[in-house]
C-alpha cells in the first residue's frame, strides 16, 4: 500500500511538473511599482517585454523636458534567477539648448535579479539586483537590495528598495551658448548616489492596484560616497492594472525637500542638470509569453 | 515638444505588436462541483450561516488565516437523510483576478475534494488539474498545508497556489465551527 501511494504520489508530482512546464507560466516578473522593484522574478523560461516611458519634467530655471525610453526584455534563467536587457533611447528638450533637441541612442543596460526570498512562500520577499549600463558617454553600475512584504492574502504589497550606483562620465567641454566660450574643460566626472525607495500599493479591485511610492536619493562626487553634493526627496502616486498577459504601471513623483551642499556643478546659462528635475512621469506597459 | 503629443503611442509600439489572449473561464456551476464532491448525495441543503466574531476568531486561531465573509455558502450533501458532508464555495485573490473553488468537508473534517469553478487568470491553470487538487484529498486541521511541502507549488502561480492552500485550510476550520 505504501508502494502503490509512494508511485502515486510520484506520478502526480510527474504530472503538475509536466503541465507546469509544458504552460510556461509567466506573470510574476510585472512591475507593480514604477521606481520601486519588488522581490519577484520571472518563472525558469519565461520571457516578458517591456516599454518604459519616463519623462523627466521641469527644472526650476525654466523649461526642461527629458524622455527617456526603455525596451526592456526579461527572461527567467531558473525560478529565482532572472535577467533582462535594455536598450536605452532619451529624447531632451531644454531652452539651453534647443537646437539640440531629438531622440538619442542613450545605451544599453544588462540586469541580473536572483531571489533569496520568495515573497509567497517565505515570511517576506528579498533579492539582490545588479545592472551595468554603458552609453556612449558613460558607464555606470547599480546594485540594489528588493524587499518585499505581502499582507492581507496579496491585496496589500509593501515594498523598500535600497540602492547604491556609480557612474563615470566623459564630459564635453562646457560652453557659454551666447558667446561660445568655453567655460571649464572636459574630462572624466566620477559620480556615486544612494537611494532609498518605500512603497506601498492596495489591491482596491480585481486587475487594479493603487500606491505610492517615495524615493530619496543622494549624490556624492567621486565612487567613494564621501563628498555628498546634492539630496531629494520624491513622492507620488502609483497606479497598477494587469489583465491576462499584459499590465500597464503609471508613477508620477513630485520633489520635495531638496538640499545642495558644497559648491555647485558648473552648469551653463540655461541649461539643467537631468538628475535633478522637479517632477517624474513614469508608464511601464508588459506583456509575458 | 510635439513628440511628448505622440510618445506615448510611439514609445509602446514593441509591446504592441505582441499578440496575447486573456483567458476568462468559469469551468464548473455550484450545483455540478457539489455533485463531483459528494457524488452518492441525493440533496443539498443551504446551511445559512452569520459568523460571530467568536466563530471568525476560532477559525483564525485554527487556521492561522481571517475568514472575511461573514455569510459563507455552505450545503449540507445529504444521502437518504443522513449528512455525507458539507460543500463550502470560496473566493481567493489569484494574481489579478479572484479565483472561486468549492471544498468538500467529510463529517470528520477531511477534505473530500476541491473543485475549482472559476479561474481567470492568464497562467497557472494547472491548478484545475486532477493531480494538484488532489494533493489536498484527506487532509485535516493538522496537517502541514506547505507549498513547496505537502503542495507541490506551480511555478510562475505561485500567489494562485498559496492562497488556494490556505483557502482550503480555512474552510476547514470554518467547517469546524459552523453548527454541523
Amino acid at each position: 500500500m505504501i508502494g502503490l501511494r509512494h508511485t502515486l504520489a510520484i506520478a502526480a508530482a510527474a504530472g503538475i511538473t509536466a503541465t507546469s512546464m509544458a504552460a510556461r507560466p509567466a506573470h510574476a516578473g510585472e512591475a507593480l511599482f514604477g521606481y520601486l522593484y519588488t522581490a519577484e522574478v520571472m518563472p525558469a523560461g519565461a520571457i516578458e517585454v517591456e516599454q518604459w516611458v519616463t519623462d523627466k519634467i521641469g527644472q526650476e530655471n525654466g523649461h526642461f523636458n527629458e524622455l527617456q525610453l526603455r525596451t526592456e526584455i526579461e527572461f527567467g534563467v531558473t525560478d529565482r534567477f532572472q535577467v533582462a536587457g535594455y536598450l536605452n533611447t532619451k529624447y531632451e528638450n531644454e531652452t539651453a539648448a534647443p537646437g539640440d533637441a531629438g531622440l538619442k541612442f542613450d545605451g544599453f543596460s544588462f540586469e541580473a535579479i536572483w531571489q533569496l526570498k520568495n515573497p509567497y512562500k517565505d515570511s517576506f520577499g528579498l533579492a539582490l539586483y545588479a545592472e551595468p549600463s554603458i552609453a556612449p558617454d558613460e558607464t555606470e553600475f547599480e546594485f540594489k537590495v528588493l524587499a518585499q512584504k505581502n499582507l492581507m492574502d496579496g491585496r496589500l504589497v509593501l515594498a523598500a528598495n535600497a540602492v547604491a550606483e556609480w557612474v563615470v562620465e566623459q564630459q564635453d567641454n562646457l560652453t557659454d551658448p551666447l558667446t561660445g566660450h568655453v567655460i571649464a574643460a572636459g574630462g572624466t566626472e566620477k559620480i556615486s548616489e544612494l537611494q532609498m525607495l518605500l512603497g506601498a500599493s492596495y489591491r482596491v479591485a480585481p486587475n487594479w492596484f493603487i500606491g505610492a511610492e517615495y524615493r530619496y536619493v543622494t549624490e556624492f562626487e567621486g565612487l567613494g560616497f564621501d563628498e555628498r553634493i546634492e539630496s531629494a526627496n520624491y513622492i507620488g502616486p502609483t497606479v497598477h492594472f494587469a489583465k491576462g498577459k499584459w499590465f500597464a504601471t503609471l508613477t508620477w513623483l513630485t520633489r520635495f525637500g531638496a538640499n545642495d551642499y558644497g559648491p555647485q556643478p558648473l552648469v551653463p546659462p540655461g541649461a539643467f542638470e537631468p538628475d535633478v528635475t522637479t517632477n517624474g512621469l513614469r508608464l511601464k506597459v508588459g506583456v509575458s509569453f | 515638444m510635439k513628440l511628448t503629443r505622440h510618445w506615448a503611442l510611439l514609445a509602446l509600439a514593441p509591446v504592441a505588436l505582441v499578440e496575447t489572449r486573456v483567458v476568462a473561464k468559469d469551468y464548473l456551476t455550484v450545483e455540478a462541483a457539489q455533485k463531483l464532491l459528494f457524488a452518492g448525495a441525493d440533496r443539498f441543503t443551504p446551511l445559512p450561516v452569520k459568523l460571530d466574531d467568536a466563530q471568525v476568531a476560532r477559525i483564525k486561531a485554527l487556521s492561522g488565516k481571517v475568514q472575511r465573509n461573514r455569510t459563507p455558502a455552505i450545503w449540507r450533501a445529504q444521502a437518504g437523510g443522513k449528512t455525507l458532508g458539507l460543500v463550502i464555495v470560496d473566493e481567493v485573490l489569484g494574481k489579478h483576478e479572484n479565483i472561486t473553488y468549492a471544498v468538500g468537508v467529510s463529517p470528520d473534517g477531511k477534505v473530500v475534494g476541491v473543485e475549482i469553478l472559476s479561474y481567470r487568470e492568464a497562467y497557472g491553470g494547472e491548478v484545475r488539474s486532477p493531480a494538484w487538487r488532489a494533493q489536498f484529498d484527506g487532509k485535516t486541521l493538522a496537517s502541514p498545508f506547505k507549498l513547496d511541502g505537502d503542495i507541490a507549488n506551480i511555478s510562475g502561480a505561485t500567489l494562485s497556489c498559496r492562497n488556494l492552500t490556505d483557502g482550503v485550510r480555512r474552510l476547514l476550520a470554518l467547517a469546524a465551527v459552523v453548527p454541523a
